[in-house]
């Protein structure tokens, strides 16, 4: 996390202090502390959009634009380290107005749909908007216009409503290491897309649902289920039980204007029930089946000596991301399922039989604070043996919210109701799941126990607690000693794989959440109010704490100790391993497509996976070799647009796959390769035709009728710039400036120059070409 | 290697055979007279239009003549190459006060005001040979340097040049340079960039002087680079120039082979290398950190400053960032001192500057002029005037980031700060003549088209704000301007301008603002009455038929794709303003000049 970095930064070095006057206020900041940073502390508020503390700086959007004395140009205080002496305005009407004028000209390309938004009152554009006093719109003109791609099963990205603050591409990037996201295209045809533009749900998105948490608008939200949920609520003979994820518990409230800190865990269950739920259980007994069979797993592998380290893999945003960028790591993740699938595994078999119904009547809805987990209720791998899922709905905690306020129900006046038996008593392993460290406090707390017998003494491990990105602890069970890693935000996975495959570290148990924070930070949670911003670590230390104060206060904080579990196996799964827990609580991975940028050497398979054509053949072994030729240097990235020209220089344009060798070559994630395909002018990503045609709109040139000349083309080509014409003869282009303005108005066909064009040799050029090709 | 070299310019307008016989004379002559190996005769590539006369040169002797035939090739070779005699007959004589620059050139008709500094051996000297440049003291500068000076002089030398950036921003050199010596590379890596990302529309400065001159380019870098403590430097040149790539790279080849870019430079302990980036056409990598981000890989978007590029640049290495032209001026300050560049041009901006002359002037092309020349001598001088003999309406400088000058600013001396105070700027060298046959509207139009497509679409005012101020123009344009307009132009310029993340969007606005200074009853015209005084927007044309000239004949009313004029043979016809789509099919067909455009 890019938060956790500044941190040990600034411990290195020693800092000066400087003293700058904001409005008339002297204000003394350490160095290198930004102008809005220094506002904050004397309580200026200088409006933002694309800032984030957590996240590089972007200096995007302007509303933050400041005064400095003396100096001609504005500034933006988000990206404006302070100087000593600088006197600084940030309250002007000057200032005022061009705010204003700016947050009006992005509504000016935004919907107008504040009232039907789910945003739910909680935008930061709204909030701009309404604070800056926008009132009119006066330069009203062509507005975005793309289609929703609802492709996924958890997120849907929406880029009319985005602003290109960029948020989601650097959280993407910078927190996640994914880069699902790039921003594509430029100018005001700028929009932030997966690679190629395809579905989201055929990219390497892992789900995290950070998009969604960090975007000041509804350009990501997580796709809406509760109209499954209401539906099977209506159906008269459907048995819709529910269960709740320990951070839905821990960071609810804030979705009813309460303060993060407490858990509104019997709440919840009230609310659960009040809206037409039959049985109400808790994943948090799941979590403790799950550390019953990851435990035990986690035994079986240090008496074997085998696949160390083992992961944790309750995560399935991390899961998905082995899948894509860590292939080779697949069998180090514990094959035991997530809480909430083996939760909804035990309702659907265990729980209907007690009931005496077939499972395809129980409609099994998960409360969860993830994004991620409406994809892995969908994995293929997790449906049981006639296809069905076992969780029928999953809703988030936002979802939730939603439902509980069109219900009419006031969250913040129920009193609280406790969960349904079997599957709704719970120890404080189980709750503590919700936080980064806790699956492997809680795993650590049951393993040493199954390990040496014996009970331990303290049960806190509080080396592996906080919010610092990577935590590591030795500890030591019998004779043994285990080395532990807690990564979350999977940038700080791949740091911790680059070690492990670099041989620096080497770890027997890691426990990795997708989320920064775990899953209290999770992508479907509440918006936070401010002051509070999303992934802050503030934030997640108040939502962590609800849960480590319910851990204490419990009677039975051990897995193995929570008596509906012991009564479960007893009864039921026999024993942790055993044939049946393997039936239904555990489960494999596969490796996907396409996979993440480390992968070189996956990249041959692809491509004999799909041969190309005889005639491509041989230009791709060129590709490779001048892409071989980088690929192992320092500053690779930086041949990325060479590699492009060539690719653009062998086919005449961009094919994909020429793509996708440049990007796991130069290790440039693919996404933004086609940010920087589309960005410039010279690529193109359409073949061409045979002859290119551009006529120059140099200055020179459109002064002595450039303009007429190019109508005259499309009119007789019928295509506009940029286009080919079916036949695959002409593609028609414009340039700026050829610096031959002494010929002016120019024509270029390939390599060939006319000069002085006036539109009626229009005609003659046309048909010269065609000619040409009638003649062959 | 010969010893001297006899050069003869192709130029415009000569007969090709006629230079291909003096060519082979001089050749065959030399050969009797056995000095072939010892005097090479070559073709200079001259692109400029110089006079109808062959151009000799000999160099490194530099003597020029003119008026070449047979006979003066034999006294050249008899007089001077055999004995030495100096042959006065139609040599042309310089000016002594201005040095050897001016040799060259001396003052001759369309050289007039001109003073070639930067693009001094362009057409001189063969691009493509190191000889070439060698013979006409280059690399001469690289080696005083080498021997005699040390970092911090260099840069002093520079400060006294006063040579400020030629990219447009006209920021002094010698700062960037000390800043660029002063910072501190956490790895010891410091880098140098040429910008030869010349964008601008109607402005081709710097492809001539890298397709003319590549080695100074490389020379100035190597300077620079010994002066910052940079090792590496990249030259980022537009994809769309393939000779002067072709050009460069081959220099940069020859030059490593020669020892003037490499490891132990000329025998001494300094290093430096040179790679080349190619654009790919994004006008907003002529902005430093846009072309730092093009050169890493990604997408050419600005950030903000600071950290500035001297301090954290390339790789976030300390870097500093020059345009062709401002380097290719630096091994002339070297070799002739700071004080000797700092005589030519005005108090605060000195030196030459190149201008690609274009649009309605007789003359066009690429000049280079003392700073301080005034406009009118550039397009009444130089340019030759306004071409066909119509009347002056305005200059434009500065390109998309630039204005229009109107004719009470004729008068104007070329400096970087009289032009700004003109509303325009001196920006990379475009200047563009407009005659009154252009609409200031649309040229305005044509402007903003350019930036709003070249804004790299990260900040808002300019993503947006252009959009919007282009799509009112546009309105203006067809006639569909309404009166608070010119209002909401100013108020979205002012915001753009003042609140844009880099230059391009901070200066977007500016040719539609000076116009609007200079030409605010245009746009008036445009609103309020409708009409298009140029007869350039076409929505805003009326086609009119004159009662005392039409006689009749019926031709118009054939052409008209639309059938809106009518009339009865041999009587006056009418156009039907309702329905006339204004194609002008009437207007060019009528013979008897009786349709008119209002």
């Amino acid at each position: 996390m890019v938060l956790m970095k500044k941190e040990t930064k600034q411990k290195k070095k020693k800092i000066e202090k400087i003293t700058v006057f904001i409005d008339g206020i002297e204000v003394t900041v350490p160095e290198g502390t930004t102008i809005m940073e220094a506002a904050d502390t004397i309580g200026i508020h200088i409006p933002r959009l694309c800032y984030h503390p957590s996240l590089s700086i972007e200096g995007a959007c302007r509303i933050c634009v400041v005064e400095i004395e003396g100096r001609k140009n504005l500034v933006a205080a988000c990206a404006y380290p302070v100087e000593s002496g600088l006197k600084i305005k940030t309250i002007s009407p000057k200032l005022r107005r061009i705010r204003r004028d700016i947050v009006e000209l992005i509504l000016d390309n935004h919907p107008m749909d504040c009232q039907t938004c789910e945003r739910d009152s909680n935008c930061e554009l709204q909030r701009a908007a309404y604070s800056l006093g926008v009132r009119y719109r006066h330069f009203v003109g062509e507005r975005k216009n793309y289609a929703k791609d609802l492709s996924s099963f958890s997120v849907i990205r929406d880029p009319n409503k985005c602003i290109l603050c960029e948020r989601c591409v650097r959280v993407c990037e910078e927190v996640q290491g994914v880069t699902a996201l790039a921003n594509a295209h430029r100018g005001f045809k700028s929009v932030v897309v997966p690679a190629f533009e395809e579905n989201f749900s055929d990219s390497i998105c892992v789900n995290c649902g950070q998009c969604i948490n960090m975007c000041p608008t509804a350009a990501f939200l997580e796709k809406d289920n509760t109209g499954d949920v209401w539906k099977a609520i209506d159906a008269k003979d459907m048995i819709v039980v529910g269960q709740i994820a320990p951070s839905v518990r821990a960071a609810i409230g804030e979705a009813f204007g309460l303060m993060p800190g407490e858990n509104y865990e019997k709440q919840c269950a009230e609310a659960m029930r009040m809206l037409g739920f039959d049985y109400v259980f808790d994943t948090q007994f799941g979590a403790d089946v799950t550390i019953m069979e990851e435990a035990s797993e986690f035994v079986q592998r240090l008496k074997n000596n085998e696949k160390f380290p083992m992961f944790t893999s309750c995560c399935p945003t991390w899961v998905k991301f082995v899948e894509h960028f860590y292939p080779e790591f697949l069998n180090n993740l514990s094959t035991a399922k997530s809480p909430m699938s083996m939760q909804g595994a035990l309702i659907k078999t265990f729980f209907a039989k007690q009931l005496n119904v077939p499972p395809e009547k129980i409609f099994n809805v998960a409360i969860m604070c993830c994004t991620a987990k409406k994809f892995e209720a969908n994995r293929p791998e997790l449906k049981d043996e006639k296809g069905n899922k076992y969780i029928d709905a999953v809703i988030t905690t936002r979802e939730f919210a939603w439902m509980i306020k069109s219900a009419g129900i006031n969250f913040t006046k129920l009193k609280g109701t406790e969960f349904d038996k079997p599957l709704g008593l719970s120890s404080g392993a189980g709750t503590i799941f919700g936080t980064t460290g806790g699956v492997m406090e809680a795993a650590l707390r049951s393993a040493a126990e199954f390990i040496t017998g014996e009970t331990l003494v303290d049960i806190e491990f509080k080396d592996i607690r906080g919010v610092e990105g990577i935590r590591e602890t030795t500890i030591t069970i019998g004779s043994t000693n285990l080395n532990i890693a807690v990564a979350h935000g999977l940038d700080n996975a791949h740091q911790l794989i680059r070690d492990i495959k670099a041989g620096k570290k080497q770890y027997h148990f890691i426990e990795v959440m997708g989320c920064p924070g775990g899953c209290i930070g999770g992508g479907g949670q509440p918006y936070p109010i401010p002051p509070y911003l999303p992934l802050s670590k503030e934030l997640l230390l108040k939502r962590a704490s609800a849960l480590y104060n319910s851990d204490k206060k419990k009677t039975f904080r051990r897995s193995h100790h929570n008596p509906d579990v012991i009564r479960i196996y007893k009864n039921f799964l026999e024993a942790p391993l055993s044939k049946l827990s393997h039936k239904l609580l555990h489960t494999h991975y596969v490796q996907r497509h396409p996979t993440g940028i480390y992968k070189y050497d996956v990249l041959k398979e692809e491509l004999q996976l799909k041969p190309h054509t005889p005639e491509d053949q041989p230009k791709y072994q060129k590709l490779i070799d001048a892409v071989n030729a980088y690929r192992l240097a320092d500053d690779k990235y930086s041949y990325l647009i060479p590699l492009l020209h060539k690719a653009q220089e062998l086919f005449g344009y961009l094919p994909k796959d020429a793509m996708k060798i440049i990007s796991m070559g130069v290790k440039v994630p693919l996404s933004s390769v086609y940010g920087v395909a589309t960005f410039y002018h010279f690529f193109t990503l359409n073949k061409r035709g045979k002859y290119s045609i551009s006529i120059c709109l140099g200055t020179a040139c459109y002064v002595k009728g450039a303009g007429d000349v190019m109508e005259k083309f499309k009119e007789l080509l019928g295509i506009d710039v940029g286009q080919t014409t079916n036949d695959g003869i002409f593609t028609l282009e414009c340039t700026r400036c050829i610096g031959a303005c002494g010929l002016a108005p120019v024509v270029l066909v390939n390599e060939e120059v006319f000069s002085q064009v006036k539109p009626e040799d229009v005609k003659k050029i046309i048909d010269k070409y065609k000619n040409l090709e009638a003649a062959k | 290697m010969e010893e001297k070299y006899i050069l003869l310019s192709k130029n415009f307008g000569y007969q090709q055979s006629k230079l291909n016989e003096i060519v082979e004379y001089t050749k065959k002559k030399l050969a009797e007279k056995n000095l072939t190996g010892k005097v090479a005769v070559k073709l200079r590539l001259d692109n400029y239009y110089i006079n109808e006369q062959i151009l000799l040169s000999i160099l490194p002797d530099k003597l020029h003549y003119t008026k070449v035939d047979f006979k003066l090739i034999d006294e050249i070779i008899d007089d001077y190459l055999i004995n030495g005699k100096i042959v006065e007959r139609n040599r042309f004589q310089c000016d002594e006060l201005l040095n050897r620059f001016f040799e060259n050139f001396g003052d001759y008709n369309y050289f007039n005001k001109q003073l070639r500094l930067t693009l001094r051996n362009c057409g001189i000297i063969d691009p493509e040979s190191i000889d070439d440049y060698i013979l006409a003291d280059g690399f001469k500068a690289l080696a005083k340097m080498l021997t005699k000076m040390k970092p911090l002089d260099v840069i002093e030398e520079m400060r006294k040049s006063g040579l400020r950036g030629r990219g447009g921003g006209g920021y002094p050199t010698y700062i960037k340079w000390t800043n660029g010596h002063r910072a501190k590379s956490e790895t010891g890596q410091k880098y140098i960039i040429c910008n030869a990302d010349e964008g601008d529309p109607g402005a081709f400065m710097d492809r001539s002087t890298i397709e003319g001159d590549p080695f100074s380019i490389i020379e100035g870098m190597a300077i620079a680079g010994y002066a910052v403590g940079a090792d590496k430097g990249y030259v980022y040149i537009r994809a769309e120039y393939p000779l002067a790539i072709k050009r460069l790279e081959n220099a940069i080849k020859l030059a490593k082979e020669n020892n003037f870019l490499g490891k132990n430079i000329l025998g001494t302990n300094f290093n430096f290398e040179i790679d080349l980036r190619l654009g790919a056409g994004a006008f907003v990598c002529g902005e430093e950190t846009a072309l730092i981000a093009s050169i890493e890989g990604r997408r050419g978007t600005p950030r903000p400053r600071p950290p500035y590029p001297s301090i954290k640049g390339l790789f976030g290495c300390p870097t500093v960032i020059n345009n062709v032209e401002t380097l290719a001026n630096v091994p002339v300050i070297i070799l002739d001192g700071g004080d000797f560049f700092a005589r030519i041009g005005t108090e605060q901006s000195k030196g030459t500057k190149v201008f690609a002359l274009a649009g309605k002037v007789n003359n066009t092309g690429l000049i280079e002029i003392p700073m301080g020349t005034t406009i009118r001598e550039i397009i009444y001088n130089i340019g030759g005037g306004i071409a066909n003999n119509r009347k002056f309406k305005a200059v434009q400088t500065g390109g998309p980031s630039g204005g229009c000058i109107p004719e009470d600013f004729l008068d104007t001396p070329i400096d970087y700060d009289s032009l700004i105070h003109a509303g325009s700027m001196m920006g990379s060298g475009g200047m563009i003549v407009m005659d009154d046959n252009t609409c200031m509207v649309d040229v305005s139009k044509f402007f903003l088209d350019f930036t709003q497509n070249e804004s790299c679409g990260k900040c808002t005012p300019c993503r947006e704000g252009t959009k919007r101020m282009l799509e009112i123009l546009q309105r203006i344009t067809e006639g569909k301007g309404e009166l608070d307009d010119i209002e909401k132009l100013e108020r979205l310029g002012e915001t753009i301008k003042l609140s844009s993340l880099c230059g391009l969007g901070q200066s977007a606005p500016n040719p539609i603002l000076t116009a609007l200074r200079y030409f605010r009853e245009e746009f008036e015209e445009h609103i309020k009455d409708k009409k298009c005084r140029a007869h350039i927007c076409k929505k805003l044309i009326e086609y009119f038929i004159l009662e005392d000239k039409c006689i009749g004949c019926g031709a118009c009313k054939r052409k008209c794709p639309v059938n809106c004029i009518s009339g009865e043979p041999k009587k006056l016809h009418t156009i039907d303003q309702s329905k006339c789509i204004k194609c002008g099919a009437c207007f060019e067909t009528c013979k008897f000049n009786a349709i008119i455009q209002r």
